[in-house]
């Protein structure tokens, strides 16, 4: 085999091993057996982060997305990175770990990733040419690097494991004049930390429990009841796996679909609806953790209520699959449930942390306003997919609404008078829906605000959507629109449906601006 | 000539002028230009324009240059009239007098229709007919044909949810005439019986006292995140039990018809206000104020004097009970290290912050107080001395006692090393004048007594912030119009959507004894109902037949 191999490859083979060997593999966070015992250890201890009890899972998941964009780091999950940067401060600071987002940043830096030292040494640098640029996205990159260091430099102060009645203490505010309780949480941290800079596991792993008993011992059972369910969340990341499902959901359905157009095939689309039902199920739990961890309906920013929309869509695909056969339906639906999350997780407007609630937001009529439009907006969205393909199809074959697409047999899509039908049906759904969460947030504004509508850009455009489907209601009913026209005002309406949903929140601030 | 074409001939609604303001098509025409106008507002006034203009933000900008101009009112108006005539039209057509559905005995109906049949039955029309009342149908049948229909009481959803929307609007035109409106401003401690207009400096009279007795705020722990504001009020004019009253936002208070709604509010640090402890609570009071309390029905009074040492007395049901001072006149002088940055510089917004955890600039922000009442706040750097001269700053005592207060060293990096004397009386040694602290930490560094403070039934716990809160307060007499209006809305879409409406035709071609059926739902069907296709099916088999007529 050797022989086969041509002489200067076979020299090379020869050398990597020794080359390797002068130069040490790079420093990560340990990860093996003992090392993770340790890990799972801290994974449920108490912090105070954001004004919320969290757990050390879940505040070093977000403070390490915060400052590298990701969730794990060389291999190693939020917990062993978090402790492992904190176990050895310098070595931390000289670690290429921020993103910089920008080429212009990228050209200054030489790479696309940066520490922090870098980052600080070039600071002025780096704002002078951010100021004489009139770039936008420069802009936008510099203050989202900036979020990164201040997120990197304020670690240290934000790790607040020492309970007290108002706000936690760090360790690294802890003097010897505190209460011994704290001094020793604050001892205990630091043996932790030694044993981890050590690369002593068992020694870690005593600290650990030793760490974990104090800090829980002085928060109180109150503080830490939904701490270990906070942990299995931010662990099991269920809205992640639910969009796993939903694309494992979307191939079964694309290879029905395909074997289709030979034969009819039954077995793969309901493979795909069964797929994208344990897609929902696992975004349904995802959606109860998150109620019973925050306290509260999931559903007071864009991240919250974008899940659960999702879920809406794919309950609502799901039903009329099972009653019309419809599996094209299964198919978009469960692309867009997978692209949707997608979204959700990566794009910065959407922040997937629970946060706390502002004053004007505590309130129960925020759980039926919400549900109600956002129940809505599913129901509007599948009719403006029933719409659109009614479109595809009419311009396709200029076919009157009760003719058959023939091409569509073969996608299991039915004739364009059910098209016509189900998209008018769910707007007859959506339309109520959105009419009583429009009403609920006159109400809830009125008790929050003083006054039931303000004429607000999110009011307004609410407004704009509900008069085109009111419109679109009402040609059919007293004009006899059906087909072509019906089918584009409803496109119109769910146009104006986003806009009021993202459209706003980007262009037009408003009090409305956190929904 | 149908039923509706003998209504067209004979009714005015159906002639110019009067036609396109009884016409839903005016409406929608309407309904479109709405659209259009709020959209483009929704533009126009965004980002800076609101500001350049003098307005608060877009909303109110919106309001005054199109929502609320005449133009858009009458435009509102006119579709709440368009609305109102076209339900009456609708009303009077398609529901009192509306023409009974027509009956078709020709093969080529059936066939243009879906969902349509074509089933060999030996049974007649009236029999057909009978079956379909059975299951719950208005019937019409005349010669081989005949129709049958349910759910038209479905089209009164509709009357309803417009006469809702015509309230809805109608009844917003109206607040805008009726609705009175204004801010409350008030210093804790204030007592008003009257609110300002929006805008104006024009007062309208409340009928009854308001006065702040506090304003409350907590904080998400750890974080600058308000997780609560609440204006606690004293209403004078009202019964005891009802006079300590409280405003969130989001829990309104209604007194004498008037709403209360808690909008904004300030913190006013350079004004003095005390936390106390007493009478079983801990409350905030400032210099001069009163605070009321009712405990068993009984009104009991805290009043503070408005001059350092502050002395204080109580009544209940107006006798003084007890009384005594707040502080020591003689109290020990303290420092508070309230913030520590190692690398200081002021941000953007003028704050002390820190650019890294170096220590390339140390410094640390420090207040002094006289007792515990802060007299002054300063930012000491490392190695560079800063002098206080008491009687510089606001003060209740008519001697000077300049300190002088300098950071040495900061140790363990975050243990601070300050030298704090009076200058007057610089210590032999200076080790005596060091003292090390962290931030959070207050220590006593001049002494005139080291007295505690005198019991008593009021004690000192701990400086407050002084607030003036902002309530918007409403009287709106319409808004339950509004909100019967909207309810009626709800009421109508549901019944309108949910009643099913469906008109069945069928004829029976005698030449083939065939029983042709066709059928027009709500919603476009390309089958039967379940229970229309059993009753057809039951028509078809004769076994079925027997069974019904047995059953009969």
């Amino acid at each position: 085999m050797m022989n086969s191999i041509k002489k200067p490859l076979r020299k090379l083979l020869l050398v990597l091993p020794m080359l390797l060997m002068l130069f040490p593999a790079a420093a990560q966070p340990p990860m093996d057996a003992e090392w993770k015992a340790v890990w799972e250890t801290l994974d449920d201890m108490p912090v105070q982060s954001g004004g919320i009890v969290r757990s050390y899972r879940t505040f070093c998941h977000y403070t390490l997305a915060a400052i590298t964009d990701e969730s794990s780091y060389k291999g190693a999950d939020a917990v062993a990175a978090i402790t492992w940067f904190l176990s050895d401060g310098e070595r931390f600071q000289s670690l290429d770990l921020m993103p910089v987002g920008h080429p212009e940043i990228g050209k200054l830096f030489k790479k696309k990733l940066i520490s922090y030292v870098e980052y600080y040494e070039k600071y002025e640098e780096l704002d002078q040419m951010v100021n004489t640029s009139n770039e936008e996205s420069l802009r936008i990159s510099f203050n989202r690097l900036r979020s990164r260091a201040n997120a990197f430099y304020g670690l240290p102060e934000m790790l607040n494991i020492i309970p007290q009645d108002s706000g936690w203490l760090s360790p690294y505010e802890i003097t010897a004049q505190h209460e011994a309780r704290h001094v020793e949480i604050t001892e205990r941290w630091s043996a932790l930390l030694d044993a981890v800079a050590a690369n002593d596991a068992s020694a870690a792993l005593e600290a650990a429990v030793k760490l974990k008993q104090s800090v829980t011992d002085v928060a109180g059972p109150d503080a830490i009841q939904k701490i270990g369910l906070d942990a299995a969340y931010t662990r099991f990341q269920p809205f992640k796996k639910a969009a796993l499902f939903y694309i494992l959901a979307a191939v079964a359905y694309a290879a029905g679909l395909i074997v289709s157009i030979r034969k009819r095939n039954e077995v793969l689309p309901w493979v795909g609806l069964g797929l994208m039902l344990v897609g929902l199920v696992i975004q349904s739990s995802g959606i109860g953790m998150r109620w019973i961890i925050s306290g509260r309906a999931p559903l007071s920013d864009m991240y919250e209520t974008m899940i659960f929309g999702i879920a809406g869509l794919v309950l609502a695909a799901a039903i009329i699959e099972v009653l019309t056969r419809m599996r094209f339906l299964g198919l978009i639906c469960s692309v867009l449930g997978f692209l949707f999350v997608v979204v959700a997780h990566k794009h910065p407007i959407f922040d997937s942390q629970i946060d706390t609630l502002m004053p004007a937001l505590q309130s129960f009529w925020l759980t039926y306003h919400v549900v109600t439009v956002m129940l809505s907006y599913s129901c509007f969205l599948l009719s403006a997919l029933f719409a659109g393909i009614y479109l595809l199809g009419f311009a396709k074959n200029k076919l009157e609404v009760n003719e058959q697409v023939e091409s569509f047999k073969s996608l299991m899509i039915p004739s364009l008078a059910t098209l016509d039908t189900l998209q008018y049906r769910l707007v007859a759904v959506g339309f109520p829906l959105l009419t009583l969460g429009i009403i609920l947030g006159a109400v809830w504004g009125e008790r929050a605000w003083g006054r039931p509508w303000g004429f607000d850009p999110k009011e307004t455009w609410s407004a704009i959507t509900w008069m085109v489907y009111a419109a679109y209601l009402h040609v059919r009913f007293m004009r006899g629109w059906r087909g072509a026209l019906a089918a584009a005002v409803c496109l119109f309406g769910f146009a104006c449906v986003l806009f009021t949903w993202f459209g706003v929140n980007a262009l037009l601030p408003s009090i409305h601006s956190y929904a | 000539m149908s039923g509706r074409d003998k209504i067209k001939r004979i009714r005015f609604w159906h002639q110019a002028p009067w036609s396109w303001l009884f016409s839903l098509k005016t409406g929608l025409v309407l309904l479109a230009f709405m659209v259009i106008v709020s959209g483009v507002t929704t533009f126009r006034f965004s980002g800076n324009v609101p500001q350049e203009l003098g307005y608060a933000d877009s909303a109110e900008a919106a309001v005054a240059e199109v929502f609320g101009t005449w133009w858009f009112v009458t435009l509102l108006a006119f579709l709440a009239l368009n609305l109102t005539l076209s339900t009456i039209r609708m009303v009077y057509e398609r529901i009192l007098h509306r023409p009974l559905p027509e009956l078709h005995s020709n093969v080529s109906f059936y066939e243009g229709r879906q969902p349509t049949a074509n089933v060999a039955c030996e049974r007649d029309v009236s029999d057909v007919a009978a079956r379909f009342e059975q299951a719950g149908y208005t019937v019409r049948c005349e010669g081989a044909a005949g129709v049958v229909w349910k759910g038209r009481a479905g089209l009164w959803g509709a009357v309803i949810s417009h006469l809702g929307l015509v309230m809805v609007i109608l009844g917003g035109m109206l607040a805008a005439v009726v609705m009175e409106a204004g801010y409350l401003t008030l210093f804790e401690g204030d007592t008003v019986d009257s609110i300002k207009k929006q805008d104006s400096e024009e007062e309208i009279p409340l009928g009854f006292d308001v006065k702040c007795e506090d304003f409350f705020m907590d904080y998400y722990p750890g974080t600058g995140s308000v997780s609560l504001y609440r204006t606690e009020l004293y209403l004078p004019g009202l019964e005891l039990s009802e006079r300590l009253q409280a405003v969130e936002v989001n829990k309104p208070l209604t007194v004498n018809g008037w709403t209360m709604y808690q909008s904004s509010y300030q913190a006013l640090p350079g004004f003095r206000r005390f936390v106390v402890e007493g009478l079983d609570r801990e409350f905030e009071i400032a210099p001069g104020q009163r605070r009321h309390f009712i405990d068993d029905d009984k009104l009991t009074t805290v009043t503070l004097g408005n001059r350092f040492p502050y002395g204080w007395w109580i009544e209940r049901d107006g006798t003084e009970t007890e009384s005594g001072m707040l502080f020591d006149p003689q109290k020990t002088w303290r420092i508070r290290v309230d913030q520590y940055e190692p690398d200081l510089y002021l941000n953007e917004a003028g704050q002390v912050a820190s650019r890294s955890r170096e220590p390339n600039n140390p410094g640390a922000v420090v207040t002094f107080l006289e007792g515990m009442q802060p007299v002054e706040r300063r930012i000491l750097y490392m190695d560079h001395e800063m002098a206080f001269k008491m009687n510089q700053v606001q003060m209740n005592r008519p001697e000077s006692l300049p300190l002088m207060a300098s950071l040495l060293d900061v140790k363990n990096g975050n243990e601070l090393v300050l030298e704090v004397y009076k200058m007057e009386d610089p210590p032999d040694n200076p080790d005596d004048a060091k003292i090390v602290m962290a931030a959070g930490q207050t220590e006593v560094v001049g002494v005139a007594s080291d007295e505690d403070i005198p019991d008593g039934a009021i004690r000192f716990k701990d400086f407050g912030v002084f607030h003036v809160t902002h309530l918007r307060v409403a009287r709106n007499p319409v808004l339950p119009a509004i909100y019967l209006g909207c309810a009626l809305m709800m009421l109508g879409l549901l019944w309108s959507f949910a009643v099913p409406r469906v008109t069945i035709w069928f004829w029976r071609d005698e030449k083939n004894g065939r029983l042709r059926v066709a059928a027009r739902y709500r919603y476009a069907r390309e089958t039967f109902d379940r229970r229309t296709r059993k009753t057809i099916e039951s028509l078809t088999d004769a076994s079925n037949n027997a069974t019904a007529e047995e059953s009969e």
